[in-house]
C-alpha cells in the first residue's frame, strides 16, 4: 500500500492521507511526475479569433504564449526570450504579428522566427540565430487545445480515453461550433489544487454546501426534480479522466426558467440534434455532466451553461483558477441570457455557489495542518455497492486518486468492478446517414 | 516625440501618378532601417508637422514618404487617390526595395479615409486612420464609410475625438460594427475624449495634449506590432543557409 492511498476492497474503503495535500516534496513531484509527463489544458481555439491574436497562459509553471501566427495556425511558444530569458511578451492578450524583448530588443514573429536582433553585425557570421521555443507537444481535440511537455507522451486522443466522447457530447451541441465567451472568470484558493479537482466532481457535496444557491433557484420558479436529480453515475474514463454523468432529465435543472418561447427554441434545438445524431446520443447530450480530464482541466455540462475551468497549483496549499464559459454561437438572446446568468450567479467567484466551495476548500486546507494527528479522507461512498455508483457517490474521485497514486508513487491499483450502468448512458452518436429512414 | 537627435530635412521629390505630378516629401536613413512609412495628410490641416512626424518615424527606424493625395484632381477622387497610393507604394520599391508588408501607411482626414481603402485593397504591414474623412456623410459623389467601407485584409487601427462633429459616436459605432467581425485581419477602434478630429496636434489643454502623445505612442507601436522588418545582411546569410539546410 502506498503511503497515500488505502485502497481496502475487504471492509471496502478508500482513504487518501492529508500529507498529500499538505507536503512541498509532493508538490514537486507532482510537477515532476505528473505536469511534466501528461497533457494538459492551455486554451480554445475559439478564444484567438484572427491572425496574430494571443494570450498569455501559465501551464505546469512553464509561461507559454498561445497564438495564431499570420497564416491563422495556432502556435505555442515559451514566453522567455532565447537570448537572455526575459519574456518576450508582458500582456495578457492581444494582436502582434512582431514581439520584441524589451530587455535587449530581440524581435521575433508569430510563426516564432528570430527576425531582428539589435547590432547583429557583433555577432559571427555563422551565429546560430535562436528562434521561439514550444512544449515538447501540441495538439487539439475539437478545439480545445492541449500541451505537454513530454516529447515521449501518447497522442492526445489515445490520451483522452473515455471522456473524448464527453468532449463530443459537448462540441455537438452547436451546428457553428462551440465558442469560448470573451471575458474569464479568475480567482484564488488557499488550498491544495487536488481539493478542487474533487469537488468539481462532487454531486454529494451540493445539496448541504449550496443551499443558498438552490432556495434562490426555487425562489425564480423552478421545481427541483428530485427524482430527475438522482438520475446520475460516477464513472471512470481511463488515465485518471472521470465523470458524473447526468441522465436525460438532468440538464438544466439548475437555472432559471425560461420563457415559453425559450422553451420552444431549445426544444427545436435539440430536435433537428435527433434528427442528426439520433435519439439515444442526444439523450445523453440533455444531461448534465462534470467531466475533469486528468490532472486540471474541469468541463462542467449543465446543458444551459458550460464552464470549462482550468486549475494551476502554484503551491501545496495555494491554487488559482481561470474558468470561461462555452457556448454554442447560434442560441437566441434568451438562452445566452440564461448561460450568463448561470455562469455568473452559480460559477462566478463572487456567485452564489463557487464562494461555498473555496470556503469548504481552505477550510480543509487549514484543518490538513493536523494531518498527523488525524491523516486520512474518506472517499468511500458508493463503493460497496455491485450497481454503478451514482454521481452523489465518490467512484470518479478514486478513478482520479488511483490515476495519481500510479504517477507519484508507481503503486498501479486496479479499477473497481461494478455492473454496468444502463444503456442510456453509454449509446453512441449516429450519424444522419447512418439513422433508420423515416 | 521631442527629439535630442538633429531633425532631418525630408527631399522634395515628384512622383508620376497617371499622368500627373503628385509632390512628395521622402526621408530616406542610413543602415538597415526598420520599414517605411506612408503618411498621407491634408496640406492644410498637417502642415509644417509632416516633417516633424516624419521625423518621429526615423526615431524608431522608419524611412517615409508623404504626400497630399487629395491634391491630385480639383475634387477628392477614391480611385484617383489609391492610384496615387499604389505610385507612392511602387516609388518606395523602386528607390528604397521597400515592398509590400515591410510598408505601413498611416492618414489623417482624407489620407486616413484613403488609409482604410488601401488597408481592404492593398498588401500592407499596417494602416492606421486618424480622423478619417467623409465617414457618415456622402460629399462630392464619395459615399459615407459607414456605409462602404470594406472589411480589411491588412490590420487597421482608427482613431477618432470624441467631440469631432464629423465622426459621431453612432457612426463610429457604425464602421466597428462593419470592420470587426467580418475583417479577416485585427482591427482597433480608439476614441479620445473631450477633443475635436485634430486631436493630433500639440495642445496647451490636458485632454488635448494626452490625446496628442498616446495617439502617436499608438501608431509606433501598432507599426512596430506589424510592419516586417527589412533582414539584415546576417539575417539574411542566415535564412539562406537555412533555406539550403532545409532543402
Amino acid at each position: 500500500m502506498s503511503q497515500f492511498i488505502d485502497d481496502d476492497r475487504v471492509m471496502p474503503r478508500f482513504r487518501v492521507n492529508r500529507q498529500a495535500m499538505v507536503d512541498p516534496e509532493v508538490f514537486a513531484k507532482e510537477r515532476d511526475e505528473i505536469f511534466s509527463m501528461v497533457w494538459l489544458y492551455l486554451g480554445h481555439e475559439t478564444e484567438l479569433k484572427k491572425p496574430n491574436d494571443f494570450k498569455t497562459r501559465n501551464v505546469a509553471g512553464r509561461p507559454l504564449i498561445f497564438g495564431r501566427d499570420a497564416k491563422g495556425e495556432i502556435q505555442v511558444w515559451i514566453n522567455s526570450c532565447p537570448h537572455r530569458g526575459a519574456m518576450i511578451c508582458r500582456e495578457p492578450e492581444g494582436n502582434a504579428r512582431f514581439m520584441t524583448c524589451f530587455y535587449h530588443g530581440w524581435s521575433f514573429s508569430s510563426s516564432g522566427k528570430l527576425v531582428s536582433v539589435p547590432g547583429d553585425t557583433s555577432y559571427g557570421p555563422d551565429f546560430e540565430r535562436p528562434g521561439l521555443a514550444t512544449p515538447a507537444k501540441v495538439d487539439s481535440y475539437r478545439g480545445f487545445v492541449f500541451v505537454s511537455f513530454n516529447p515521449d507522451v501518447e497522442p492526445l486522443v489515445d490520451y483522452l480515453a473515455g471522456a473524448k466522447e464527453y468532449i463530443d457530447l459537448i462540441a455537438d451541441q452547436s451546428e457553428e461550433g462551440m465558442q469560448i465567451l470573451e471575458g474569464t472568470h479568475e480567482y484564488s484558493v488557499k488550498a491544495n489544487w487536488k481539493l478542487l479537482v474533487e469537488n468539481s466532481v462532487d454531486g454529494y457535496h451540493a445539496v448541504s454546501a449550496h443551499q443558498r444557491y438552490f432556495e434562490m433557484v426555487m425562489a425564480s420558479g423552478v421545481e427541483l426534480d428530485g427524482a430527475a436529480m438522482s438520475q446520475s453515475v460516477g464513472l471512470g474514463l481511463g488515465n485518471g479522466h472521470s465523470v458524473v454523468a447526468g441522465g436525460p432529465k438532468t440538464g438544466g435543472l439548475f437555472g432559471r426558467p425560461l420563457s415559453e418561447k425559450g422553451k420552444a427554441e431549445k426544444a427545436k434545438r435539440f430536435e433537428e440534434f435527433r434528427k442528426k445524431y439520433g435519439d439515444d446520443w442526444v439523450d445523453r447530450m440533455s444531461g448534465s455532466r462534470n467531466l475533469v480530464i486528468f490532472p486540471n482541466l474541469v468541463i462542467i455540462d449543465l446543458v444551459m451553461g458550460v464552464v470549462v475551468r482550468k486549475i494551476d497549483p502554484l503551491a501545496p496549499d495555494y491554487m488559482e483558477v481561470t474558468a470561461w464559459e462555452l457556448i454554442p454561437p447560434e442560441e437566441g438572446d434568451e438562452l445566452k441570457q440564461q448561460r450568463l446568468d448561470n455562469f455568473l450567479t452559480f460559477w462566478g467567484p463572487g456567485g452564489l455557489a463557487s464562494p461555498d466551495d473555496v470556503e469548504a476548500l481552505e477550510t480543509c486546507q487549514r484543518s490538513f495542518a493536523s494531518y498527523k494527528e488525524l491523516p486520512w479522507s474518506d472517499v468511500s461512498r458508493g463503493m460497496a455497492g455491485a450497481d454503478q455508483p451514482g454521481g452523489s457517490d465518490e467512484l470518479q474521485m478514486r478513478a482520479w486518486w488511483r490515476q495519481w497514486n500510479a504517477m507519484i508513487t508507481g503503486e498501479v491499483l486496479p479499477d473497481e468492478v461494478h455492473n454496468a450502468p444502463e444503456a442510456s448512458f453509454t449509446a453512441s452518436r449516429r450519424l444522419q446517414a447512418e439513422q433508420p429512414a423515416g | 516625440m521631442s527629439t535630442a537627435v538633429p531633425r532631418i530635412t525630408p527631399k522634395r521629390i515628384d512622383v508620376e501618378v497617371a499622368g500627373s505630378t503628385l509632390p512628395v516629401a521622402r526621408l530616406d536613413l542610413p543602415g538597415v532601417p526598420r520599414g517605411a512609412v506612408i503618411l498621407l495628410g491634408e496640406a492644410d490641416r498637417l502642415g509644417d508637422r509632416v516633417v516633424e512626424l516624419m521625423n518621429g518615424l526615423a526615431e524608431h527606424g522608419y524611412e517615409s514618404l508623404a504626400a497630399d493625395l487629395g491634391a491630385l484632381g480639383t475634387l477628392r477622387d477614391d480611385a484617383a487617390a489609391i492610384a496615387g497610393l499604389s505610385a507612392l507604394i511602387d516609388h518606395l520599391g523602386d528607390a528604397r526595395d521597400w515592398h509590400g508588408q515591410q510598408i505601413g501607411v498611416i492618414g489623417f482626414g482624407y489620407g486616413g479615409r484613403i488609409a482604410l481603402r488601401a488597408a481592404a485593397e492593398l498588401d500592407l504591414g499596417a494602416a492606421v486612420s486618424i480622423s478619417p474623412s467623409d465617414l457618415s456623410g456622402s460629399h462630392d459623389g464619395r459615399p459615407a464609410l459607414t456605409d462602404s467601407a470594406r472589411p480589411v485584409d491588412t490590420p487597421w487601427l482608427g482613431m477618432f475625438g470624441a467631440f469631432d462633429d464629423d465622426a459621431p459616436p453612432a457612426a463610429v459605432a457604425r464602421l466597428r460594427e462593419r470592420l470587426t467581425d467580418p475583417s479577416p485581419a485585427y482591427t482597433e477602434f480608439v476614441t479620445y475624449p473631450g477633443v475635436d478630429g485634430d486631436f493630433f496636434h500639440e495642445s496647451a489643454e490636458a485632454l488635448g495634449h494626452a490625446a496628442m502623445f498616446d495617439s502617436w505612442q499608438r501608431v509606433i507601436e501598432w507599426f512596430n506590432l506589424r510592419v516586417v522588418p527589412r533582414p539584415t545582411p546576417r539575417a539574411e546569410i542566415w535564412s539562406l543557409k537555412q533555406a539550403i539546410s532545409h532543402s
